[in-house]
């Protein structure tokens, strides 16, 4: 009957059982035929994960109970991303989820700061931020109920074991019919006359075939790449880090509610604390440092014995020149990779799904539903791409060849007027379609030191003893709040999400 | 300690009305006393204010509050009644609906609405309180309680300008603004950022940032080298009936041959719109002619030309007053910081050619229709470029349901919706996962949306007798 309701995909890795969860969840009802292809032999890039706010929302459509989901991924909770020598070596700030202070009538709360700030002080901005203070101190507690208040005004994400998380949904998946075949894919067959894929053929010699395959097969992009020759548009020229290399540690000190992103001679080094073990990568740019370089700066900096061997992984910044193209569409790093300063991989996949079943096909492929996930798309990842290019952009660092590259390079027009106009007033140029709002850019940019010229001059209707107060009573507020909140792994375990594994140790390995 | 003086001291507002007015009040309540605020023939209402529309959107509340212009002294002082849309009668032939505010529509088993609708094909108005509000002429508040199908509905006001500019006057008078006069303004030389206007040809008026809110004269702006771009021309015809009782709680337009009739309902008046192809050479039309179009740079030197000086649409939709509140906030938010002021003056003009597009293909969509009528008027409408950003929305609409967004845009996805609708744009697809609901528990679900409807309206006051109760409550509050 030509139900279009034949769907495969191919890979497992955290794009593909997110993509299987998600698709299972929402179609069941319709009696779609989900399988998905994965091949234990092939390893995934997942090495732990952090995520963003929005997680929660896809989680929560899946119906999966949040304390059960962080025991069994060993989750923490993430208020933000802490930028070390981003701006200045020694420099560190907190990019948090969710707005400073309190908007004052029609001003944004950071224009007080401002004008406080130029005129004589007023402390950090990150003083008014309870996710960030709260963060510095490693408390945590769910937001409030009233969105307008200090210590409810923020969102949060989580970092989990992305292995575990893909376990987790595979048997979400695989109890709502999701059908897994072990096997490689060794050939595919395109229909002759449309040039769609018909099937694909595994090395056991059994062959799947659907209406719309997914191609969820990482770097490789085995359908959308290798088969169907979509093409990738190069973006290293804005974001040239080419080469990463990840391993867990043991975990020293409190459970930490947030990433850590430190930038190094030439990339950058990630932190990311689960329950049982610490996760750690170092993303370079090779023209710039040698991998054993790269991977000496990252072993000689753990904070614990490592957990394994270092992982190298190779990559090149970009996207599918096509997302969607014929019956293929591309999810996770088959459609495209940006490194991940701000934690976007998995939302990059998300956005990808979300978008994919509200477009998803009656009874045959409608290029007109092609073209808007591709125009969509094209928009999140672009928007991404330069948000992350503003953290290699906005500093003073010239202590290597690789910032010395980017205190040379000539920006996208879009980026550049939006640095000129915050470093004139502290304006913000806005859009609404995006995931990174403008509280996002007024952290980095003033994280990173770019201190505004001037200021909104509404702000000076309010004389200077009004302002200092106002602030104040944010800040005190802001502190109070965060003194009350308890230490993350007392949460945790109160909140049921309290992992029992051990704490993971390198004499195990 | 005190703040450094500011970069721009002195601005003048030239033009009064409704641009005028509010433009000034806004200003002064922002900005602090070291700057100097004037405004130049405040007492000279354009003639073109007519064509604001004499209504409001939801967004404007807020707006209009910071303004003074409260919900009691808009009714008790300002004549004002509610507005829950724009009802178009016979746009086309067979295309009447109303062009109602609407929260974001509910969803139906986590899928949007219009997805359940193509599937039962089920028309959206029977599941729009306010559009079944305003047909009934009814009218009461929506409810702080969700579970209240009338929570959904939104509303703005209907007014009569020439009420609301004198309330804005009054206003003003009570603050620092210093108000001049003058035949003629003349800008005499603009150097560093600070222009001197010649009032009559004696007096010399120095400003470093000048807001021409002279309407469709454009008295200042076309001084300073911006130009004009036209669209097209249309005559407005504007008369004045007294009502003895308030009309229905929406404006009316009605096509015809010659173009469209908007009746607008404010308390004591009916006022009514013609908009017609402008005046042959040997024809005496009692209206006048008006140029649609934007200036190319709104924002041009240190002139910021706001309102009908910037831009003129026809106010088939609220879309002028919107616009005019953009036009308000986009300055606010813009007021230089240093006296050559090139970073507001980019921002603000992207953010200017931005709205007044975006509000464009919402009036592009109501006039661009085949099988438009064959007169001047309506071949005219629907002459010139059609928009890529208007045909990937009507593209995705008639295939399933969604309409494409842009950053920012005036209208909102509601708006879009019951317009396509309302234009017989019928989604051939729908979202898959409507499927999941059996047809029949979908149908019975809106069946029960417009039972409840059906059974809510008729216990809701008419639109008069409501304005007239809020009033007296009002009044008797305003005496305790």
């Amino acid at each position: 009957m030509g139900s279009f309701s034949r769907i495969c995909i191919v890979g497992g890795g955290t794009a593909g059982w997110m993509t299987a969860a998600a698709l299972s969840n929402k179609f069941k009802a319709l009696g779609f035929d989900l399988t998905l292809i994965e091949s234990d032999q092939i390893g995934t890039v997942g090495v732990g994960e952090a995520t963003l706010p929005h997680i929660r929302y896809f989680n929560q459509a899946l119906g999966i109970d949040e304390p059960e989901f962080m025991k069994l991924t060993e989750a923490t909770f993430k208020l933000g991303i802490e930028f070390c020598n981003w701006g200045k070596v020694g420099d560190h700030y907190i990019h948090p989820f969710g707005d400073y202070g309190l908007p004052a009538d029609d001003l944004d709360f950071h224009q007080l700061w401002l004008k406080q700030h130029q005129n004589g002080g007023a402390g950090r901005l990150s003083d008014y931020s309870y996710p960030i203070i709260a963060a510095e101190q490693g408390r945590f507690r769910l937001p409030g109920e009233n969105p307008n208040e200090i210590g409810s005004n923020f969102g949060y994400a989580y970092q989990f074991d992305a292995g575990l998380y893909a376990k987790f949904l595979r048997r979400y998946s695989e109890h709502r019919g999701v059908k897994r075949i072990e096997g490689r894919i060794v050939d595919t067959t395109l229909d002759a006359e449309t040039g769609d894929i018909e099937c694909v053929k595994l090395d056991d010699g059994q062959t799947v075939d659907a209406d719309l395959f997914i191609d969820c097969s990482g770097f490789r992009g085995l359908l959308i790449e290798k088969t169907l020759k979509t093409g990738y548009d190069d973006w290293s020229e804005w974001l040239p880090c080419n080469r990463a290399v990840a391993v867990p540690c043991e975990s020293r000190g409190p459970l930490l509610p947030y990433t850590r992103a430190t930038a190094r001679t030439a990339g950058w080094q990630w932190r990311i604390p689960l329950q049982h073990r610490t996760g750690n990568g170092h993303v370079y740019w090779s023209e710039h440092i040698s991998d054993d370089e790269a991977t000496h700066q990252l072993m000689s900096s753990l904070e614990g014995p490592a957990l394994a061997e270092p992982k190298q992984l190779f990559f090149k910044t970009g996207r599918r020149k096509k997302f969607w193209n014929r019956n293929v569409v591309s999810i996770g790093l088959s459609a495209g990779f940006l490194e991940p300063l701000e934690s976007t991989s998995i939302h990059l996949i998300q956005e990808g799904i979300t978008t994919l079943i509200e477009l998803f096909p009656h009874r045959s492929i409608n290029t007109l539903d092609v073209e808007e996930y591709n125009e969509r798309m094209g928009l999140n990842f672009e928007r991404v791409r330069d948000f992350l290019l503003l953290h290699y952009v906005a500093t003073q660092r010239e202590d290597s060849s690789m910032w010395r590259h980017f205190r040379d390079l000539k920006l996208p027009d879009s980026l550049q007027e939006k640095i000129d106009a915050w470093m004139h007033r502290g304006y913000v140029i806005k859009y609404e379609f995006g995931v990174f709002l403008p509280p996002s850019w007024v952290a980095v940019m003033l994280g990173q030191n770019l201190q505004p010229r001037g200021h909104d001059p509404r702000i000076d209707r309010f004389d200077m003893r009004e302002l200092r107060q106002k602030l104040d009573t944010i800040r005190d507020e802001t502190a109070l709040q965060a003194s009350r909140t308890p230490m993350q792994a007392d949460f945790l375990k109160q909140h049921g999400g309290a992992s029992s594994t051990p704490l993971a140790t390198a004499t195990q390995t | 300690m005190n703040s450094p003086s500011p970069a721009v001291k002195t601005i003048v507002v030239c033009g009064g009305g409704l641009a005028g007015h509010m433009a000034t009040l806004s200003l002064v309540n922002a900005l602090g006393s070291d700057h100097h605020i004037a405004q130049v023939n405040a007492s000279a209402t354009p003639p073109a204010d007519d064509i604001y529309g004499g209504a409001t959107s939801p967004e404007s509340y807020n707006f209009l509050r910071g303004l003074g212009l409260d919900e009691p002294l808009l009714m008790l002082a300002g004549r004002a009644s509610f507005s829950l849309g724009t009802h178009f009668r016979r746009w086309r032939p067979g295309q009447t609906w109303h062009q109602c505010h609407h929260a974001p529509f509910p969803t139906i088993d986590g899928t949007p609405l219009i997805h359940h609708l193509t599937r039962s094909r089920t028309p959206l108005s029977e599941v729009l309180i306010s559009a079944q509000a305003a047909l009934a002429g009814r009218f009461a508040h929506p409810p702080a309680d969700p579970a209240n199908p009338l929570a959904l509905a939104e509303y703005g006001y209907q007014f009569d300008p020439l009420d609301w500019v004198r309330l804005l006057d009054a206003r003003i008078e009570t603050t620092r603004v210093e108000r001049l006069k003058a035949e003629t303004i003349t800008v005499q030389s603009q150097v560093a950022g600070r222009t001197v206007l010649a009032l009559d040809d004696d007096i010399a008026l120095e400003a470093d940032l000048i807001i021409d809110a002279t309407g469709p004269a454009r008295t200042v702006i076309s001084q300073t080298g911006s130009h004009f771009i036209a669209d097209r021309t249309v005559n407005a015809r504007i008369s004045r009936q007294a009502a003895t009782q308030i009309g229905q709680p929406s404006r009316v337009i009605e096509a015809s041959e010659e173009g469209w009739t908007l009746k607008v309902f404010p308390q004591e008046t009916e006022l009514s719109l013609a908009i017609t192809s402008p005046a042959e050479p040997n024809e005496t039309l009692k209206g006048f002619d008006v140029e649609l179009g934007r200036v190319s740079e709104a924002w041009q030197g240190n002139c910021i030309a706001i309102g009908h000086a910037a831009w003129t649409i026809e106010p088939l939709t609220p879309a002028p007053m919107m616009l005019l509140q953009r036009d308000i906030e986009r300055l606010l938010e813009l007021i230089p910081t240093t006296a050559e002021a090139n970073t507001e003056r980019r921002e603000y003009n992207r953010r200017f050619r931005d709205d007044v597009d975006h509000a464009g293909l919402f009036h592009e969509a109501l006039l661009r229709q085949e099988g438009a009528m064959n007169s001047a008027y309506w071949k005219s409408a629907a002459g010139g470029e059609p928009s890529e950003k208007l045909a990937r929305k009507l593209r995705q609409y008639g295939h399933r349901g969604i309409v494409p967004r842009y950053d920012l845009e005036p209208f909102n996805n509601e708006d879009w919706i019951i317009l396509l609708e309302g234009l017989g744009k019928t989604p051939q697809d729908y979202d898959r996962q409507a499927d999941r609901l059996p047809e029949a528990e979908t149908q019975n679900q809106l069946r029960q949306m417009k039972a409840t409807i059906d059974n809510l309206i008729p216990r809701m006051p008419p639109h008069h007798i409501y304005v007239a109760k809020l009033k007296q409550y009002l009044e008797k509050k305003r005496h305790v």
